[in-house]
């Protein structure tokens, strides 16, 4: 077990090194001087060039990346170019705002999915299972940002039941420590800054949540009928084990573990997804943060966040590999 | 479980969604239990779908929320040049003199009077006396020379260290003609603790209409040395509104200087917040739900609905910019005045002002604005005329309409017509016009081919004479021709790639020489004759001028809007 | 849809180990009963008719169609689906569009189906570092999320049609690529291949006979769903103004122009071309799904 935990750790790292590369590549395949970017129109030659050695531009390319790399090691993700602030900084702040989002969808996501894909498995063709396969399908079909602007239209402006975006109401001031809002104000029992979230995060962490919800659905039916028809399950219903107890107690627990292992997997598409649904509910997180920098053309921005998220897709890629080896022994093996 | 628990666990969820939506208005009632850290959480969390709710429930404090098309670059009001930073600086900073109201006459601020040499070239200003900045720092004449230091003098360490950081201070160079040796003003002394002289090298026509610009105002000496390349995040001034915090991407928050100088124009909220929306139908939707109480940014056709909403004001911003379709004049087709004429007559701009401006545009015949003095009445449109503009074609050379352009080497390429990615006041949907422009040019038989990319790399190319045919504008700064007219046309061939190499020099020569009268006797005949040669040369197409829309809850009162974009909060109240 | 599990490479191999007799018309006549490929397949011929007799019921010059004085006009007699911010009518934009939509994602998924194959023949072919060199590469690519990377690319190219479609190649190759390479490697491996080869048969006979045919359904079935997220992709980097520019009709610049006329209570503007998205991606999501239960005889039970 230790050695295959080595090995998949060590795969990463060619992984992760070749996005740094790819990504640092990004900046200079960008026409324009960075140095120029910075300084604005008016700059004279003067400072360009004084700049162009303050950002290193003057070296060697590989030198440069050796420079940058060595600064990401320590956590230093460079100075945005607009507003000139530290990037590494400015990602601690925005990157709890996805976090929350991602994760109520994710959970959002869970808590229906695996019901509909169980009953769809147990009531295999009925018209509940064919439903829930067709919508599960429309949902993978829907673009993401058509469906926020649906609902903004109608639960928004029309019923004026949700705000139309952003984290909290403007007037509630909140002290976060950790940036996690929703977290603090439990924390410190503050439900009305709790709820004002709670509000805030509905409509995005719905629209974030349709796609996972499809395929956990689909996958969710897809293990259970595996395993709903495997000689062990006809066993508990031979022996007159209660309804309940067979799909729940000896089915759904070992259907768990692909669906799991999807669930997991979700989540580089649910940063994906994160960019158009931020960007229309104006949710203060990384994925409205990187698509504004592409906007602004400020680039340490893009290649700092994209980095980042990269590295979080490969992490939590091993982590899901390493706990599906950990249930399932044959995996190890391969 | 059972599959009824199953059932069970749907239906809750499904209530769960429900409840926090439908039932959030009872749930998030007033102000009870203040939290530590919640000060006053005076929140309507849930506004009500009909009724606008005041936001500022708590019978104590008022807050005045605007909603903002971005977010600042920098608080700074030195070194920008950006109206969504210029209207939180303009809360906290305040200059010699100021735009009165919803005009762009000047009237004493911190100088209380001032006087002028016969020849134009000494200015003599008298501060109030007793003046502070929020942080305690008086003042005076030597805090105007510090500031005066700061904006022109380039071995400043202030000065070096924000270029070496990459901030310019592009007004002051464009109002002042530069630094050190090249400034207009040539040094500005102290002459006692309250009077503070200003000398100029040459007379300048706008002199007090730059120092009414939001840009020069006047910073705390010690604030702005403690904060040094950091003065973007800790702006200090002496105006009505002390800053407090800028939330990246979501807000900034200004509270009222309880020790303002001038008691009578004290502000008459408790605090500010300027908040970032930065999609158009969201900020509108987020007005309509009571989250913000002003908002600017609209599009054309929502202003019906605005003016219908009972709970909400229409308010236009006075008519002070003008959009444009500019000529890179690198390419050959563009040197020739049939061509530019065909462009004129093929373009049907009344159709774009009622379409695209929500009736509150004008077509623009030429570049001063009509509000503003040396706009040259007498000048006659060109007419929307298809047939007029293929027979201009043929006459140019191009029987079958114009397809495609010749660039300075020679190399022939499409004929692009470049639309900015971004809406402005001018141009409120940008790409509505131009397609509409292109679908009008196609009709007389010139067929061009739309482009667009990133605001910055737009602007970007445009100063670097890289667009071959393109769309943009200009809001006035400080309500003098000067500032629009001069700006585009002062300059002429490779000294203007910014203008796509503007080439008439008899229109740069008028324009230079009536930048230096003072008096606007003499200035309006020149202003009017370098117009009409721009018009009969058509040397730019002027499309329209817009009055922007401010769209406002109906409890705001005392919101003046000034016509540089630019108005004081202090004025505003909300009533309860 | 990059996402293969282990779960999914299994279902295929065993798909691949199960001998197919005369394959072709077995799966034409089985898909031809399958409800949802039935139901994908009408969807997916209404929108390629609609995008094929678009310009010959109603030929269409996008530059100088623009009417500023029918603009944003609800749906009517003459205008099914209503006018938009310049007076142009949304059918005829949107039966237009379903050209672009269309053809971008087959043409796409194509490009990223044969580059990606090849990669992942060569890959499973070769082996060693090569295999591990190529497949690296691949998770680089996987590494990024798949928007974020496309708007990068374009970001970097300049917003355009065609720089859009390379975008959505690039980030559609991986998938391929580990597909083609799992089954060239299980392939290799393969029993009932060993025997045809030790029976004396030809490689291009083993190549006819048994690798292609098995290997073609699990890449039709990740290409039909492929031309879905292609064409979603496309709608977003629309919406988002990267794709296709103006005045050409694409659903997701489409989508954009409307989102700003919510307030002025235009929703036909918006709620069409979603419509023609959602419906003619579900179209291929439905044939796909079908195509798989019909050839991974797993799911036949």
């Amino acid at each position: 077990m230790a050695g295959y935990i080595l090995r998949r750790l060590l795969s990463a790292v060619p992984v992760l090194l070749g996005v740094s590369i790819l990504v640092f590549a990004f900046i200079h395949f960008i026409p324009g001087d960075p140095a120029i970017a910075m300084l604005g129109e008016r700059a004279t030659p003067e400072s360009v060039a004084r700049v162009r050695t303050s950002l290193g531009l003057d070296k060697p390319i590989w030198e440069q990346y050796g420079i940058y790399m060595g600064k990401v090691l320590r956590g230093d993700l460079g100075t945005s170019i607009l507003r000139r602030d530290n990037i590494s900084q400015e990602l601690l702040k925005r990157f709890p705002a996805t976090v929350e989002l991602a994760l109520a969808a994710l959970v959002l996501a869970i808590l229906l999915g695996i019901p509909a894909g169980v009953f769809s498995a147990v009531k295999r063709n009925s018209w509940f299972d064919n439903g829930t396969m067709l919508l599960s399908l429309v949902g993978v079909s829907m673009p993401i940002f058509w469906l926020g602007l649906m609902m903004q239209s109608l639960f928004s402006v029309a019923l004026g039941w949700f705000p139309t975006g952003a984290r909290l109401t403007a007037t509630l001031k909140f002290q976060s420590t950790t940036n996690f809002v929703g977290l603090d104000s439990l924390l410190q029992g503050n439900w009305v800054v709790f709820l004002d979230w709670l509000r805030h995060l509905t409509m995005p962490a719905i629209a974030l949540s349709t796609i996972p919800l499809a395929i956990i659905a689909r996958m969710t039916r897809s293990a259970m009928l595996d395993v709903l028809g495997q000689d062990y399950v006809r066993t508990a219903w031979a022996k007159g084990l209660r309804w309940s107890t067979v799909v729940l107690k000896h089915a759904l627990r070992n259907a768990l573990l692909p669906v799991v292992t999807v669930a997991g997997l979700q989540i580089g598409r649910l940063l994906a997804g994160a960019i158009l649904t931020e960007t229309i509910f104006s949710w203060p997180g990384i994925g409205r943060w990187v698509y504004e920098s592409i906007l602004a053309r400020d680039y340490p921005i893009v290649q700092g966040v994209t980095l980042f998220i990269a590295a979080l897709v490969v992490i939590v890629n091993l982590v899901v590999d390493i706990s599906y080896a950990f249930l399932d022994p044959r995996i190890r093996l391969q | 479980m059972t599959s009824k628990n199953l059932m069970t666990l749907f239906a809750l969820l499904t209530i769960v969604v429900m409840v926090l939506g439908a039932c959030a208005p009872t749930a998030t009632p007033a102000p009870q239990a203040p939290a530590p850290t919640a000060e006053a959480p005076k929140a309507t969390a849930a506004p009500e779908p009909t009724a606008v709710p005041e936001p500022t429930a708590a019978p104590a404090k008022k807050t005045f929320i605007f909603g903002a098309q971005g977010e600042p670059v920098c608080l700074d009001p030195t070194v920008i040049t950006d109206g969504i930073s210029g209207r939180v600086t303009n809360q906290i900073f305040e200059g010699l003199v100021k735009f009165d109201g919803n005009t762009t006459n000047v009237v004493p601020s911190l100088a209380e009077k001032w006087e002028t040499s016969a020849d134009g070239t000494v200015w003599t200003f008298t501060l109030h006396k007793g003046v502070k900045f929020h942080d305690g720092t008086p003042f005076n004449a030597e805090a105007v020379v510090k500031n005066w230091d700061y904006w022109a003098n380039t071995s400043n360490p202030l000065h070096k260290g924000k270029v070496d950081a990459g901030l310019v201070f592009e007004y002051y160079e464009g109002q002042f003609g530069g630094f050190d040796d090249a400034s207009v003003i040539t040094k500005v002394e102290a002459k006692d603790e309250n009077t503070v002289v200003f000398t100029l090298k040459t007379p300048q026509g706008p002199f007090l209409n730059n120092l009414a610009m939001f840009v020069f105002v006047m910073w705390s000496p010690t604030a702005l040395e403690a904060a040094g390349v950091e003065s973007c995040k800790n702006p200090v001034g002496t105006g009505p509104f002390k800053f407090v915090e800028w939330v990246a991407d979501e807000q900034v928050t200004l509270v009222k200087n309880p020790d303002y100088w001038d008691a009578a124009n004290a502000a008459k909220v408790d605090e500010v917040i300027i908040r970032d929306i930065k999609d158009n139908s969201a900020r509108l939707n987020a007005l309509k739900a009571g989250e913000i109480h002003a908002l600017e940014g609209m599009e054309p056709d929502s202003v019906p609905a605005v003016k219908a909403d009972p709970n909400l004001q229409l308010i236009l911003r006075p008519a002070n910019n003008t959009g444009y379709l500019a000529f890179n004049y690198k390419i050959k087709e563009y040197q020739d005045v049939n061509v530019r004429q065909a462009f004129a007559h093929a373009l049907n701009k009344q159709a774009y002002v009622d379409a695209f401006y929500g009736g509150l545009g004008l077509v623009a015949k030429e570049f001063i604005p009509p509000s503003l003095w040396g706009y040259n009445a007498a000048i006659e449109d060109y007419a929307y005329d298809t047939a007029k503009a293929k027979e201009l074609l043929t006459a140019a050379g191009f029987p079958n309409g114009l397809t495609e352009i010749t660039n300075a080497d020679g190399t022939k390429g499409p004929l692009e017509l470049w639309y900015m990615p971004v809406s402005r006041p001018y141009f409120p949907s940008p790409k509505d016009i131009a397609e509409a422009m292109a679908a009008d040019l196609g009709k007389a038989g010139i067929q061009v081919e739309l482009k667009s990319v990133d605001w910055s790399t737009y602007l970007d190319m445009r100063v670097k004479g890289n667009l071959p045919l393109y769309m943009l504008g200009w809001t006035g700064d400080n309500g003098d021709p000067d500032n629009f007219i001069c700006y585009f046309f002062c300059k002429t061939g490779e000294n203007a790639a910014r203008e796509g190499f503007f080439p008439d020099e008899e229109v740069a020569k008028i324009l230079n020489e009536a930048a230096i009268k003072t008096t606007q006797a003499e200035r309006i005949p020149l202003y009017n004759q370098a117009e009409q040669l721009v018009h009969d040369r058509a040397l730019r197409l002027f499309i329209a001028n817009n009055q922007p829309p401010l769209a406002l809850s109906a409890k705001v009162t005392g919101y003046v809007p000034n016509p540089t974009g630019t108005e004081y909060f202090n004025t505003i109240d909300i009533a309860q | 849809m990059n996402d293969i599990t282990f779960d999914e490479i299994s279902q295929r191999a065993e798909a691949i180990t199960t001998p197919v007799r005369s394959p072709w018309a077995v799966v034409l006549r089985r898909l031809a009963r399958h409800r949802s490929a039935q139901m994908g397949s009408v969807l997916i011929l209404f929108f390629v008719l609609v995008a094929v007799l678009a310009p010959i019921v109603y030929p269409y010059n996008a530059i100088v169609d623009s009417n500023p004085v029918n603009r944003l006009k609800p749906p009517s007699a003459a205008h099914l689906f209503g006018t938009d911010s310049l007076g142009r009518d949304i059918l005829v934009r949107i039966a237009h569009g379903a050209r672009i939509s269309l053809g971008v994602g087959v043409l796409s998924v194509l490009l990223a189906a044969v580059v990606g194959v090849l990669l992942g023949l060569i890959a499973g072919q070769a082996g060693g570092w090569l295999d591990n060199l190529l497949m690296r590469g691949m998770d680089i690519l996987m590494a990024v999320p798949d928007l974020l990377l496309a708007i990068v690319i374009v970001a970097i190219r300049g917003p355009g049609l065609g720089n859009a479609l390379l975008a959505i190649s690039v980030v559609t190759v991986p998938g391929y690529a580990r597909l083609a390479r799992s089954m060239a490697i299980s392939l290799r491996e393969n029993d009932f291949i060993m025997a045809a080869r030790s029976l004396g048969v030809s490689t291009s006979e083993i190549l006819r006979t048994h690798i292609l045919p098995n290997s073609l359904s699990p890449i039709i079935v990740q290409f039909t769903l492929g031309v879905a997220s292609a064409i979603l992709e496309m709608a977003a980097l629309g919406f988002l103004g990267l794709g296709q520019q103006p005045p050409w009709p694409e659903w997701g610049a489409m989508l954009s122009d409307s989102a700003k006329f919510l307030g002025a209570g235009a929703w036909w503007a918006l709620t069409f071309p979603g419509l023609a998205i959602m419906l003619s991606v579900l179209g291929f999501n439905l044939l796909g799904d079908g195509l798989r239960d019909v050839l991974d005889p797993r799911l036949k039970r």
